[in-house]
Formats: C-alpha cells, structure tokens, sequence
C-alpha cells in the first residue's frame, strides 16, 4: 500500500509527521539535560532514603500505632488511580472512535504503564519485610482484598503493557533506519519482525480492538480491588459500599488531570501546536469537568450518609475531616478537586489551554490529598484509643515521594527519546482516512434516502461496523461522500509524498 | 471441642500492671523506651487502657487489660495476603512470624487495634537478653505480632499430661498474665467446658464483649457493675 | 555467533558456580570418632543427655569424652593425639560442630519426640551404629516438608503454631 516500508531503502524517505514528531526523539535540548539532572538527582536520594529505611525498619517512618499506614499507601492509591489516565481513557476513545484522540492516546498510555510500576512499588516500600514479597505468591490467601490486588494489578500492568506496545508496533517499524545508533537496535530487537505490510496492520489493527475492550473491565476491576482493600474492613469510614464506584471515578478524573498536564507540557517542550491543538484541550477539559461533578457527587454522597447516620465511631472520623485536625487537607481538597476546576472548566473562554493547565494541576493535588483523607483519618481515629498522636510522615517518606514522581517523569522523557510521544501511523491514518470515516459514520446517523433504503438496512442499523460501511459506501456513496469531505478527504489516497 | 478464653473482672482489677510486666517476661517483648512509648512504638502484648465510665460528675476511671480478643471470627485473619495469621482448633488466633511479610494489613483490620509491628530489630540492653524466654522467638524487624494466649505455655502442658500419660488439667494451661494476676481478676479456661470458672462468669450478667456488635465473637470477656455509673 | 557463545559459556558458568556454592560442604570435625564403636556400650543419651529430657538432645562438650577417656585413645594418629592434649590443657577446648540446625522460629523439643512421642533417633540422624568416622553432614535434610509429612502419618498436631513459637 502507501504506507513507507522501512526495509527497502538504506536513508527512507520522511513523511512530514514522522519529520515533526521524530524531531523530539533527534534533538536533546539543554533543558532536557539539566531537568533529567535534577530528577535523577532526586530518585537518586529517594533510593538512598529507601535504603535507609531498608536497614533501620520503619521506624524511621512516621508511622506508629495504630496509624500503621501512611504515605506509602497513599501513594499506592494515587498512582494506581493515575494510572486510568491512559488505558482508560485511551480505550474509551478509541472505542468510541473519536477522531481527536490520534494524538493523545500514545502519551496517556504511556503514562499508565509507567505509573503503575510506582503505584505497585510503593506496597512493597511499605513492606516491613520485602525480601518476604515473593510470598503472595508462594502461599497466597485468597480471601485477601491484597492479593486480589495482586492479581488485577500484574493482569492490568501485562494489558497495558501490550495495549502501549501494539500501537507501537507501526512506528517502530517506521523508525528503523531512520535514527541509527544503539536505538536502531532496540528497533530492531523491538519489532519482531513486523514491517507494517497491510496484511500485519490489519492485525495490529484488530489486536489493538480486541485489547481496548479487554482492557476497560480490567481498569475498572483494578480501582475497585484496590478500594476494597479498605472497604472490606469494618473500620470506620472505610467499610462503605460506595468506595468502588467512588475510587474508579477519582482514578479516572486524577488520570485526566494527569494526561491534561503532560499534554500541556509536552506540547509546549516538543512544539507539538500543530498536533495538540485547543479543541483536544477543550474535550478533555468538558470531560474534567464532567468527572469534577462526578467526584463532587461521590464525595457528598459518601460523608451525608456518614453525617447522617451519626454513628459514633464513623463521627470520630468525619468530625476529623471536617473540623479537625484534617480539615485543612480535607477543605483544600475540595477547592483543589471541585472549586477550582468547577469555576475554570464551566466557562468556554477560561477553558483556554492555561486554563485546564491549571485546573489539572489542581486536581492532580486534590486527589493526592483526596487519597490522603480517606486512609489517614480513620486510622488516626480508630476505635479504641490506646495512643493519642497524629501522623505526620518523617523525612523518609517524603524524599520517597519525591523520588517516585520524578523518577516517573524521568522513565517518561527517557520513553520520549526513543519514540514518538505522538503516534504517527495513527495521526497518518486519520488524515487519510478519518474524514471520509467519519462523514460515513455521520451519514448512518441520518435518515436514509428513498431509495437507498431497501437495499441496506440491515447493514446500517448494525453498530460501529464501521469496515463493513466503508467499503460497502465506497463504491454506492461515492458522489455523497465526496460533497461531504469537500476536498478535506482530497489527498486520502496520496498520503505518500 | 476446647475454646480457650479469658474473663477479666474489672471490678476486681487493680490496675496494678502485673500482666504487663509477665506478658512482657514471657514472651519477650522488649521494653519500649520513654520515647518510643510517647510515639505509639512499643510492642506490648497487654496494655492498660484508661477508660472514663459515666457522665461528669458521675464518672469512675477503669483500667481496661486489653489485649487480643482472639475472636472466634477475626477480621485479621481473612485480609493477610499470606495465611500468616490464622485461628487454629482451639480458638487462638497465632501469628507466624516467619510468614509474615510486614504489610500491615491485618494491623489495619483488626477493630481493637491490638496487634502490634515491628518498628525495628529488638534491643535487649544492659544483659536483658539473657532473660529471654527460650520457648517463645525472638520477632524480626518488620513483622506484626500479637498476643498468643501463650500458646507455648498449651504446648508443654500438653507435652507433660501426655508424658504423665493422662487428659489435660485446666489448672495446666494458664497464660503469664492471668498467673500473674494478684486480684485473681483474670480467669482463664476453656469456655465450652460447662464446669470451668471462665464458663461460669461468661454467662454472668456483668458479662461485656468489646464491640460485640461487630460481629468479631470476642472471647475475651469482661465483667463489669454497670449499675454504680449511673447513680 | 561468537558473542552468543560467549554468553552463553558465563551463564553456564554462573550457574555451576551457584549450584556449587549452594551445595552442602561438610563440615570438618575436629577428631576421629567412631558411633559404631561407642554405641556397642553405651546407649546415645550417655552423651546426648538432652535427647529424653530436654529440647536440646546436646552436643558433648570434650570434657564428656575425657569422664570416660582420661587419657587419648591409643587408635588415635599422632597428629590427633596432639590435638587431644592440645584440648586436655585448654581453658575452652575445640568442640564438635554442629550439623544441626533449628531455625529461630521453630520450637524443636527432643522430649516431646523421643520420650512422648517414642520416635527412634535414626528417624532423623540415621543409623548411627555403622558410621565408623565422626558425620560431617546431617543424615536427613531437615525442611518443615519432613516434619509435616512425618506429622501427617503420625496422625499428631499440624497446627502451625504447635511448632512454630
């Protein structure tokens, strides 16, 4: 077909995306350097507070009884919540078969294979015996809401590690031969042989469907498995029915947050204009905003029921949140998560790109805190008092903090070197085919005409078989379907220049 | 079936500290410091939990021996992703501390907060090492531990009735702390036998299960006149 | 091709090295020593005093051989015997090394298995009345395997913490 075959010649030609989007991959700014510096620099002192832990217990955390867990299991949470940004999200567009996402769905998914390794790492930190890890393994207890963990955590980090390499596959065949080096044999020892013949694309392009749909409940499972973990228990303010719903929908609105500021940043650091443009900030910020109302509806309804009911041990807690000690984390987590991005997100004019900026920023905050509030405070106020102290985590635990996100962001500019953060192949594809696709697709919604009605209305009525309405409209639409695209469709044949 | 438990009568505790200083002795906890005391880190098996009765002025201080319940339906022992805690025949609730991986769940679970981890390698300072009890381990750092019911102490009186070549005496099993006890407040025994003591006084109308509403089956039971409170 | 091979011989020789560091080494012990000799006249709780009435069956410290030899073994080797005076002189005598070991977490009583439970010591130590030369290795590979299958045909306690404290 048209699309460059890799193989063939010693120095391929470009096309004009593979030029644009394979620059970041080239070209090492100074910026780049001295931020991978900086960040190595701070992993490097979070591995060495990690070893300091490792050598003197967690007595060098500021856990203590009864608050046995802490930041640790925070970070746990939240990473684990991030990291629906990409699967999820990238699933559901792709599903959905909105076109804007071509642009997107790489950098989200790579978020979510990334984080989940901290998200995961961050257990076995809180470990008092790590070395001891391999057990939920070897004697597994499968009553355990933690090795049902295990188990939606591996099965989620295997999915999604396929789901980012498949769509992968396309532009690793395009960049072998193109950027040289030590990359071009990872390339190689990374292809597998696929050279992106349209027979292997069809593949890919099935495998990548296939996967999208196994890939939802297995996201969804995950959150909920890991709000199980404290609503399985009878402990207050934990044991509550909602948690599983209430942490998926978090886990996606903080992985929205997250994508919103990678997206901005990448956009801003790659020169990325031409491919992110406002609209896809504009979507994404609509679908923050959707998921802020969620969240405030979650939240609500968890603590009136709770207020409500006015139950002793459960006040304890709330009143903690409330009023208490944990009320400045409480009430600036409802700015963070609802206020702020409420009052930026329902306008069309602050829904600029700053704007969102913004607005993700504060969500990826709140929800930290949202995360916070929910295991620290119950386990501070638990019911029966036998040390009176609040949880505030020692140096050890923050460096640990620190070092995860940046070391996180590193492992990301490190992916941003050897592909592009924008799939190539796929923004190809849309050029060439999205806009007849999608004026077919448009067209099926329609009433029909007269007299095209008798011949296809079994065809039309079936959902998103999409393949069969192209070819069936290529040869009876062909007049329609050209006044439709009005020249935007003009070049899709011709992709190869 | 044999169901191991314990009454402790509060009207009769002195709070004098006893069992904590056995519990201790027996099972070699080590002896937290001041500090660490202060911090929530130490590891006693048995504490004294202070607990105001009635409404001011109306008030009476107790001291509560609070240990593990061993309930006969822990919420513990279901969430260990390794099956190291787990309630064996006769209703203790053990902890092996060889399984355990120090993720604290259990800790997290249990509603009266009474097991207890690891912070650090145990010290032993000035020779306490040498008053080690050699029947009970020395815990690692990192992993949760908990009140046995010191099942050590089950273990060689059954090895001794069954050298003697005869049944088990109930005066052969007792923990440290209910040994120790001055006030005789602490009565242990098996609660399915109808002749014991401990059968006896958990059918006694001061009869009081910590959050019996839970669910969690408590068979430590504490006896209590309600009635002086309310006056 | 060659770089494969390469790796190829340092994975093979990584391997054979941990298999051979993994491996039991006996352990030396210090004299000659006859169980088939000794056991013709004395029964095994003569020295291993603890075996019936205590956790620990015991090690026999040299000052056990001296009750019985007050001076060295005329079959002991001139070297020997100077290590046997070396000890007789010693504040501290070298001992026998141990070749069993109870890990920290798990209660062991000799009492309960030689005196309650009536098992013979071969069961575990092997048949000591043929070994002719001091054991440099246990007889049996002590794992909680052993002792939980022993315990299964048995019919006693598999309750974890009936062994482990």
């Amino acid at each position: 077909m048209n699309g460059p075959i890799a193989t063939t010649a010693p120095a391929p030609i470009e096309t004009e995306h593979e030029r644009a989007l394979f620059h970041h991959i080239r070209h090492t700014g100074r910026g780049f350097k001295i931020l991978s510096v900086v960040l190595a620099l701070i992993a490097a002192w979070g591995l060495t507070a990690w070893i300091w832990q490792l050598t003197h217990g967690l007595e060098v955390t500021g856990l203590f009884r009864p608050v046995y867990w802490g930041i640790y299991i925070t970070n746990f949470v939240f990473f684990i919540g991030v990291s629906h940004a990409g699967t999820l999200i990238s699933a559901i567009l792709r599903l959905s078969k909105a076109e804007w996402r071509r642009s997107v769905t790489r950098m989200a998914e790579v978020i979510t294979v990334l984080v989940l390794f901290f998200g995961a790492g961050n257990v076995i930190i809180d470990m008092g015996r790590p070395d001891r890890a391999f057990y939920v393994l070897l004697h597994p207890n499968f009553r355990s809401p933690l090795l049902w963990d295990v188990c939606a955590i591996s099965l989620y980090l295997t999915a999604s590690t396929i789901y980012l390499f498949l769509p992968l596959l396309p532009d690793i065949a395009r960049l072998r031969g193109k950027i040289g080096g030590w990359r071009e044999r990872v390339y190689r020892a990374l292809s597998f042989g696929y050279d992106d013949t349209p027979a292997q694309r069809g593949k890919v392009e099935k495998a990548i469907n296939i996967l999208a749909v196994i890939v939802l409940p297995i996201a969804i499972s995950v959150h909920t498995v890991v709000s199980w973990v404290f609503a399985m228990t009878i402990q207050p303010m934990w044991h509550s029915t909602i948690f599983g719903p209430y942490f998926v929908a978090g886990a996606i609105f903080s992985g929205i947050a997250a994508i919103l500021t990678f997206m901005v940043v990448l956009r801003k650091v790659f020169k990325l204009e031409n491919y992110l443009r406002p609209i896809h900030f504009d979507y994404l910020g609509r679908l923050l905003l959707v998921m802020t109302l969620l969240w405030f509806y979650f939240t609500f309804a968890e603590h009136i029921t709770t207020w409500y009911g006015n139950e002793g041990h459960e006040m304890k807690v709330l009143s903690a949140k409330l009023s208490g000690p944990y009320s400045p984390f409480f009430w600036a987590m409802v700015a963070t998560c609802f206020v702020i991005p409420m009052s930026i997100l329902c306008r069309r004019s602050t829904r600029s790109i700053r704007g969102v900026l913004i607005a993700s920023i504060s969500v990826n905050i709140g929800m930290y805190l949202e995360r916070y509030t929910i295991v620290v405070p119950t386990l501070v106020n638990p019911r029966v008092h036998l040390t009176q102290a609040l949880y505030s985590p020692s140096w050890v635990e923050w460096s640990i903090l620190a070092a995860c996100i940046s070391a996180f962001i590193l492992l990301y500019m490190g992916f941003t070197k050897l592909f592009p953060i924008v799939s190539v192949w796929e923004v190809e594809e849309g050029m060439r085919h999205g806009p007849r696709e999608t004026a077919e697709r448009i067209k099926t919604f329609l009433p029909e005409e007269e007299e095209k009605k008798r011949t296809c209305t079994t065809e039309t009525q079936r959902e998103g078989s999409a393949e069969t309405q192209r070819d069936m409209g290529e040869e009876k639409r062909a007049g329609a379907v050209a006044e439709a695209v009005a020249g935007a469709g003009a070049d899709a044949e011709g992709g190869n220049k | 079936m044999t169901r191991w438990g314990m009454v402790i009568d509060l009207d009769r505790c002195t709070g004098c500290g006893a069992c904590v200083v056995a519990c201790r002795q027996e099972n070699n906890v080590p002896v937290a410091s001041e500090d660490d005391y202060y911090k929530g880190r130490n590891l006693d098996w048995i504490q004294l939990a202070r607990h105001v009765d009635g409404e001011y002025p109306n008030t009476q201080v107790r001291q509560y021996p609070f240990l593990c319940m061993q309930c006969d339906d822990p919420p513990c022992i279901k969430v260990c992703p390794v099956g190291a805690t787990y309630r064996d025949e006769e209703g203790i609730v053990g902890q092996i501390y060889y399984r355990c991986i120090g993720c604290r769940y259990c800790t997290s679970a249990c509603p009266y907060s009474v097991k207890v981890f690891n912070w650090k390698k145990p010290t032993w300072p000035d020779g306490t090492d040498r008053r080690q009890n050699p029947d009970v381990s020395i815990r690692s750092v990192g992993i949760v531990e908990k009140c046995t019911f010191c099942h050590h102490r089950r273990q060689r009186a059954k090895e001794v009735a069954r050298a003697e070549g005869r049944e088990l005496n109930p005066s052969d099993y007792v923990p440290a702390c209910a040994e120790i006890c001055p006030a005789g407040a602490m009565v242990f025994g098996d609660l399915d036998d109808k002749g014991s003591d401990v059968h006896r006084l958990a059918e006694d109308p001061r009869a009081l299960r910590m959050m019996e509403e839970l669910g969690t089956k408590p068979k430590v039971i504490y006896l209590k006149r309600v009635a002086e409170a309310k006056k | 091709m060659s770089r494969r091979l390469a790796i190829g011989v340092v994975v093979f020789v990584l391997g054979v090295g941990a298999a051979l560091l993994a491996a039991e080494r006996p352990i030396e012990q210090p004299l000659p020593y006859s169980h088939a000799v000794h056991t013709k006249e004395a029964a095994c709780v003569l020295c291993h005093a603890g075996a019936q009435s205590q956790p620990n069956a015991g090690i026999p410290k040299f000052s056990v051989c001296q009750s019985c030899h007050a001076t060295p073994p005329p079959r002991l080797a001139a070297p020997d015997k100077a290590r046997w005076e070396n000890a007789a002189k010693a504040k501290e005598p070298e001992a026998w090394n141990r070749l069993y070991e109870v890990p920290n977490h798990v209660y062991f009583s000799h009492r309960r298995h030689v005196a309650v439970g009536g098992i013979d010591c071969a069961a575990c130590h092997g048949d000591m009345a043929t070994s002719t030369t001091p054991p440099t290795q246990a007889a049996v590979p002590i794992s909680m395997r052993r002792c939980v299958s022993c315990h299964e045909r048995e019919q006693v306690t598999n309750d974890c913490t009936a062994c482990h404290r």
